[in-house]
């Protein structure tokens, strides 16, 4: 009884967004499906970045990385042989007759596989970097992890006989819809919410705080952060994933600076460690990003929009440098209930479900 | 229950702890006094494995600990409350508590909260509250309580009443007499000399990382160096 008690605003807001989503579904506006797509996308990355970052203070700038992984790996995997024959005929061997474009019904069924393939890849693989990186803090973690982006990078264009290299990767299968895409939305906000309630969320938040009290009562360090960064590898795959099935033709110059600085910039305006603030945050800065576009579009003056969303971005900086919620969440039974600015969630800090 | 033999620690090229060797028995309330710089909070994060030692050998009922990660040891049952509270200023009351119990299965932990409350009534009153909005006084219950979490067996306490209100030292102390009366064995490193001695059973008196002196604490309040140099008599 408890349990439905607490699920009923969660299920509430989940049948609005469901309704919200089969609306556009059947509106049929191309554009606004398409931005709706991206959002969830850039959702699932600021997630990813928020466990990795915002809930242990370890500053990641390799996600993007990650993402990059994750989005080639699903976009190989999901080739049908003829194409791959043709496409990529030096492929190795073992991954010459994989061709996950099955489908049962409707549903994509090597998609998903794909996408959690990727995903348990790149898991595999942040285990191995974080295992080293994770006991670096401040500027040291920042760095390292970026030179980690600059060796996906590297790769990615020397693979020539996997990736093609410089060269576009296209034919990818357009599986990516609105329902993908907000349904692993939404499961990347359950798995941050759940694990920022745990144990481990406390240990992270708590060797933020004070890294040097933690260890005095028997925290381990590494542990809860490399469980973040490892999450949040995950999440940045699964988004890479849904990336690589939407836009269908991308090369590794997109998983750069570019969407790394995009993707900080959302969390950071949302507020490091709060999971309902990184959605906030994305919404925000993908719609001023739009709107920006427009303007440049009808005045000629290409760049102006970079330029008014860095001064945005230093303006929030110096305004409010927690963010737009800080730590804290937004109650959805109070949202629900429509009774705004009286019981905010704290974070780690109030009311805490257990 | 608790044997430091020999023990060395460095910062580099400083030499903070030269040999020094300290015993403490189960039950016992162990002060650790001395000036600043002597090296007794070196000598503290040294035993619960915050620092390395270089040389010597650290054994805690009988298993030697001097190479342990700090999680382990807290696990065998050494708890180190540290210098300056350091609670999770953004954290609430309660979650700092969880935290201590971090050790542990949840379910016991969850039920161990009553008794850090029963001991800091205060704490109680506060659970929702931000560690950080706590004051001086309530932070060092707090700090102490959630060392309590992990129940250990033996309790390391750096400078308790550092920056308190006098009111405040006072309470702190009736909980470390209270502590001890239950059976904790404690080892305690106090500017606050005089309050130190009153508690202790044994004392050591540590300079520039070197043990100068030794002796039950009543022996040493009325040793003339010690009343020279700290009880300022």
């Amino acid at each position: 009884m408890r349990v439905l008690q607490m699920a009923r605003p969660t299920l509430i807001v989940l049948l609005a967004a469901s309704a919200a989503l089969a609306l556009l579904q059947l509106s049929g506006l191309a554009f606004w499906q398409g931005l709706a797509i991206n959002f969830a996308i850039f959702v699932i990355l600021v997630q990813a970045l928020n466990l990795a970052s915002g809930f242990t203070g370890v500053f990641s700038l390799g996600h993007i990385g990650f993402m990059a992984i994750g989005a080639y790996t699903s976009a190989i995997l999901t080739l049908p042989l003829a194409t791959k024959a043709e496409y990529l005929p030096n492929l190795p061997v073992w991954l010459e007759g994989v061709h996950l474009d099955m489908t049962v019904g409707p549903v994509p069924v090597g998609f998903v596989a794909a996408t959690l393939i990727a995903g348990a890849l790149v898991m595999v693989i942040a285990g191995l970097v974080g295992a080293v990186l994770m006991r670096l803090s401040g500027h040291f973690v920042a760095v390292a992890t970026l030179g980690f982006l600059v060796i996906v990078r590297v790769v990615l264009f020397n693979a020539d006989d996997i990736t093609r290299g410089s060269r576009t990767f296209s034919n990818v299968a357009p599986y990516t819809n609105l329902w993908w895409a907000w349904g692993w939305a939404a499961i990347a906000i359950y798995m941050a919410w759940r694990l920022k309630f745990s144990g481990y969320g406390r240990a992270m938040f708590a060797q933020k705080g004070d890294r040097w009290a933690a260890r005095s009562i028997g925290i381990s360090i590494l542990r809860p952060r490399l469980v973040a960064f490892v999450a949040g590898a995950f999440l940045s795959a699964v988004a890479g994933s849904l990336y690589a099935h939407f836009i269908t033709s991308f090369s590794p110059t997109v998983f750069y600076f570019d969407l790394t600085f995009r993707v900080i910039t959302m969390l950071v305006v949302g507020g490091m460690g709060s999971v309902s603030g990184a959605v906030i945050g994305t919404a925000i800065v993908l719609a001023l990003a739009e709107a920006l576009r427009r303007i440049e579009g009808a005045t000629l003056l290409y760049g102006l929009g970079g330029i008014l969303l860095a001064v945005f971005f230093i303006a929030v900086i110096i305004f409010r440098p927690s963010g737009i919620l800080g730590q804290r969440e937004i109650d959805l039974e109070q949202l629900v209930a429509w009774r705004p600015r009286r019981g905010r969630r704290r974070g780690p800090g109030s009311a805490t479900p257990d | 229950m608790l044997e430091l033999t020999g023990v060395h620690v460095a910062y580099g090229n400083i030499r903070a702890l030269q040999g020094i060797s300290i015993r403490v028995g189960a039950g016992e309330l162990v002060a650790l006094i001395g000036s600043n710089g002597a090296g007794k909070s070196t000598t503290l994060k040294a035993i619960s494995g915050l620092l390395r030692p270089s040389a010597g050998r650290i054994e805690f009922e009988g298993r030697d600990i001097s190479r342990a990660s700090t999680d382990v040891i807290v696990g065998l049952g050494i708890s180190h409350c540290p210098e300056g509270r350091r609670v999770f200023g953004r954290l609430t009351v309660r979650e700092n508590l969880l935290l201590g119990g971090i050790t542990r299965p949840i379910a016991e932990v969850r039920s161990d909260i009553e008794r850090v409350t029963t001991l800091f009534p205060r704490l109680g009153e506060r659970m929702t509250q931000l560690g950080g909005t706590l004051s001086g006084g309530e932070q060092q219950m707090l700090a102490i309580g959630r060392a309590l979490m992990s129940r250990p067996r033996l309790l390391i306490l750096d400078e308790p009443s550092l920056g308190l209100a006098p009111m405040m030292v006072e309470r702190i102390f009736e909980v470390i007499d209270d502590l001890k009366r239950g059976g904790l064995t404690m080892l305690l490193v106090e500017q606050n000399v005089h309050h130190a001695l009153d508690s202790a059973d044994r004392a050591y008196v540590l300079e520039s990382g070197l043990i100068t002196l030794e002796g039950p604490a009543d022996v040493l309040r009325r040793n003339p160096q010690v009343e020279h140099s700290y009880l300022g008599r």
